[in-house]
């Protein structure tokens, strides 16, 4: 009886560790007989700078720690993680010095023996990717891939949901219109002359503006339609319909192949597709006339986020879902109170911060919010009014869980309820005296962005922000300075977060450690390149061109920002399935080997980005 | 064996039994191959290390099981030339014995005849140094062995980890009770990992483990200094 290596706990071992557990049963074997074993004593060289490496090694038991060339430590690898692949790929030559942490048992599997199945293997080659942000480019494209796969979002086309649009003239009678309508069995009637879409009439229009008031039935259809008309191309992707739907709440969008009409598709389509659907959440938030059904729908936050984490949505999508229900909350809210108080005395806007201005909300989180007045508010005659309504929507998001501001950054605050001019005047203060706490409240209201009322009124600090923000480089070095606060760790050792004087901690916050720094570097970037939108991958593509990052590095930056998320949003996802309040703390306990490696990548690009940004902005001469 | 002169007296022997032992094909190709110098740096050398599971301790009555096999050249175990061999055994094993092995009867009719098994291992044998755990298992039942079949015992150079563990600690005044020296707990003192199955390869890895970890803890670079 010859070699059974099934039963080899060596080649168990390999079998799961990334990215040999994509191999096949008989390239696994073969690349098990190809296994070297060798052992390193504590504090011995493995590898050492300058000299030649022909294997890709892999820790069995024990850790090995990795130098730079400068001689600070790099990184830790322990038990199922590799190294030496870098130089083995590349000729051999090695940079890093390599010691033994602890006494070491290794797994040397020589590069000729290991290359052809890099050729082989794709997602085994990209592991090994000398390149942290290939890694990282991979790693995304693989989750759209098993969206594509496992997401029943994302792997149907429209053409397979919509259904076919009833189309009549503009000057067609209700009553005829209608009876078009039930004979083909369509809940809406798009309204088209020629080639041109007018608008659309659906039977929740027929039962408010026809049957609930009496109306002649042998009116033009034209009078009752809404318009104007959104529309979405045949080959947009289903998350995209859904988005639009939420965005501006409605459920139904013509659909079309260049200019000719080929469907019609409905939330309703969407609903077969997926069950749980944030589209009809808006809808019911907008026909929502207590607080306490506000409340109730508000609840079903958490379990919306679980359903689009495993819809494979990617991180932005779901922040622009997410943020988008807390904006119709915050909207109808305001709507509700204005229904209460009367119309308002002089206009107004109401401004969000944080990250639902950004677009960026994944969970329930504190309300950010901000009162723009126009410069014909007089306290004495207007205050009580908005007072009145900033208390009202701030209880009702506080009882709908979107807690009070710890910092205060309420409309409710009367620091956050001023006028047009008051407005550009701190704006001006912020940006020409930076100090401690002007910059505090900069990168706050520097993402402010208006979601109700005269959004226009705010239009004259946006044209002030982006005017002299990238002139003043004085402002921008402090908002850099301040950015900088929050670095990524090293990495991960063991059980615990590596930080890079040695130091360790057994859980991770995220958001702080690793959403933030790419946000604040984000915002500053933008506000160089005088962009006014807020979301950080807008930002970020604001900057293209621009002198302080390459267009390569930002893609490398938003990669790191859509990984880091979306292990984030997987255990946020994760603590509402055990019925738990979802936050930002990972421990590395509970991480794979693959999100530790996805993590450790990101936090490198960071950290490299938060370095050049140092130079690049004059941060040490502050 | 000469003590004085070790290699020349190993060497002697290997060359008067290949004379005496024209048509033995196995045993042929072990003792065409001359031992290593003994002043050989320990790391050049190549190393067979093995591991029987037998019927029970006593070589003259009871049978070897099965064979595992490893090879160490470079310090590296390499893992492609290690093999197992299931023997068959016209008796029945005892039940005591399977609940260490593993090997029930019926596994055992689907293994090799003994000697076809002893000339492969021969042949692996040829020009390395044996390495065991505990040697007055394998060596007793070679030697039985090559008695039985062939008239005489073999010239070898085998060595011990439990013998190299005995002898470092007693050097260092470390006391050391027979069951702190098992393969096991010696494994886990040297921070290697547990390994779950226990059958003759896997033991034999575990043991070529185990002797990298004691080398690169000693100062003891030839092959002399391993040897008792």
């Amino acid at each position: 009886m010859a070699l059974e290596i099934e039963d080899l706990e060596m080649r168990d071992f390999l079998s799961v560790c990334p990215p040999l557990r994509r191999l096949n049963d008989k390239d696994l074997d073969a690349l098990t007989l190809a296994t070297e074993v060798s052992y390193a004593r504590r504090e011995s060289k493995v590898l050492e700078p300058d000299t030649v490496n022909h294997f890709y090694y892999l820790v069995r038991s024990g850790a090995v720690e990795i130098f730079t060339p400068d001689g600070k430590i790099h990184s830790h690898v322990c038990e199922g993680e590799w190294f030496g692949y870098r130089s083995s790929t590349t000729g051999g030559k090695v940079m890093m010095e390599i010691k033994a942490l602890e006494d070491t048992l290794l797994y040397q599997i020589p590069s000729d023996v290991m290359i052809p199945y890099l050729e082989k293997y794709p997602r085994v080659s990209s592991f090994f990717n000398e390149k942290k942000a290939i890694r990282l480019r991979n790693a995304i494209s693989e989750k759209k891939d098993d969206a594509n796969r496992f997401g029943k979002l994302s792997s149907l086309s429209i053409a397979e949901l919509m259904n076919p649009a009833v189309a009549v003239p503009p000057h067609m009678a209700i009553q005829d219109a209608v009876k078009i309508m039930s004979k083909k069995n369509s809940s809406s009637v798009i309204i088209q002359q020629k080639d041109e879409l007018l608008g659309v009439v659906t039977d929740h229009d027929l039962r408010d503006r026809v049957v609930a008031v009496a109306k002649n039935l042998q009116t033009p259809i034209s009078d009752i339609m809404s318009s104007p008309l959104m529309t979405i191309p045949k080959d947009s992707r289903i998350c995209d319909v859904q988005l639009i739907m939420v965005q501006n709440n409605i459920q139904e969008l013509p659909v079309m192949e260049g200019n000719d009409l080929v469907g019609v598709i409905t939330a309703r389509d969407l609903i077969k597709a997926q069950g749980q659907n944030p589209v009809f959440l808006v809808a019911d938030i907008y026909r929502a006339t207590k607080l306490s059904k506000l409340h109730a729908i508000a609840a079903n936050v958490p379990e919306l986020l679980h359903a689009l984490v495993n819809q494979h949505l990617s991180s932005e999508e779901i922040g622009k879902i997410v943020s988008s229900i807390g904006e119709a909350i915050n909207v109808r809210l305001l709507q509700m109170a204005e229904m209460e108080l009367g119309k308002p005395p002089v206009p107004y806007a109401w401004g969000v911060a944080g990250s639902m201005a950004r677009c960026e909300q994944i969970a329930h989180s504190d309300q950010d919010n901000a009162l723009v007045l126009s410069d014909d508010f007089v306290e004495e005659e207007h205050g009580d009014y908005f007072r009145a309504l900033a208390k009202y929507v701030s209880d009702g998001l506080h009882a709908c869980g979107y807690i009070y501001c710890p910092g205060n950054v309420m409309a409710t605050n009367p620091e956050w309820f001023m006028t047009v001019s008051q407005w550009l005047q701190s704006f001006r203060t912020w940006i020409e005296q930076p100090e401690p706490k002007a910059l505090m409240y900069s990168s706050i209201f520097f993402d402010m962005r208006m979601i109700y009322g005269e959004k226009a009124l705010f239009d004259p600090v946006l044209a002030y922000v982006r005017e002299f923000a990238p002139k003043n480089s004085i402002f921008l070095s402090y908002m850099m300075a301040n950015s900088l606060q929050h670095r990524p760790p090293l990495g991960f050792f063991r059980n615990f977060v590596l930080e890079d004087h040695g130091d360790h901690h057994d859980v991770l916050n995220l958001k702080k450690r690793g959403v933030i720094p790419i946000v604040d570097m984000a915002r500053v970037c933008g506000l160089a390149s005088g962009a006014t939108v807020v979301s950080t991958k807008e930002r970020l593509k604001q900057c293209a061109g621009s002198d302080c990052i390459s267009d390569e590095g930002l893609q490398d930056l938003r990669d790191a920002y859509e990984v880091i998320n979306s292990i984030r949003l997987q255990y946020q996802a994760r603590s509402i399935e055990n019925d738990e309040e979802p936050n930002n703390y990972v421990s590395p306990k509970d991480m794979s080997g693959l999100e530790r490696r996805h993590l450790k990548d990101a936090f490198h690009i960071v950290n490299t980005f938060q370095d050049s940004m140092a130079r690049h902005y004059h941060v040490e001469s502050l | 064996m000469n003590w004085l002169f070790p290699h020349r007296s190993l060497e002697k022997q290997r060359q008067a039994l290949l004379k005496k032992a024209p048509d033995f094909v196995g045993l042929q190709s072990y003792l065409r191959t001359p031992f290593p110098v003994l002043r050989t740096p320990i790391d050049e050398l190549s190393y067979l290390v093995l591991d029987f599971e037998t019927t029970g301790l006593n070589a003259s009555t009871e049978a070897i099981l099965s064979v595992g096999y490893t090879v160490i050249e470079d310090m590296r175990v390499k893992l492609g030339k290690s093999d197992h061999h299931v023997v068959m055994v016209n008796r029945e094993i005892p039940p005591e014995s399977i609940v260490i092995h593993g090997i029930t009867d019926d596994r055992m009719q689907d293994g090799r005849h003994l000697h076809d098994v002893m000339d492969d291992l021969f042949a692996v044998m040829a020009g390395r140094i044996l390495l065991v755990h505990y040697d007055s298992v394998e060596k007793n039942f070679l030697q039985a062995y090559c008695q039985r079949q062939y008239g005489f015992t073999i010239p070898m150079i085998m060595l011990d980890t439990l013998a190299i563990e005995q002898r470092y600690r007693q050097r260092h005044g470390m006391g050391a009770g027979g069951n702190q020296l098992r393969l096991f707990n010696l494994r886990t003192d040297y921070g290697l990992p547990r390994y779950k199955a226990h059958n003759a390869m896997i033991d034999a890895i575990a043991t070529a483990e185990l002797f990298l970890a004691q080398l690169t803890n000693r100062n003891e670079p030839r092959l002399k200094d391993l040897m008792s």
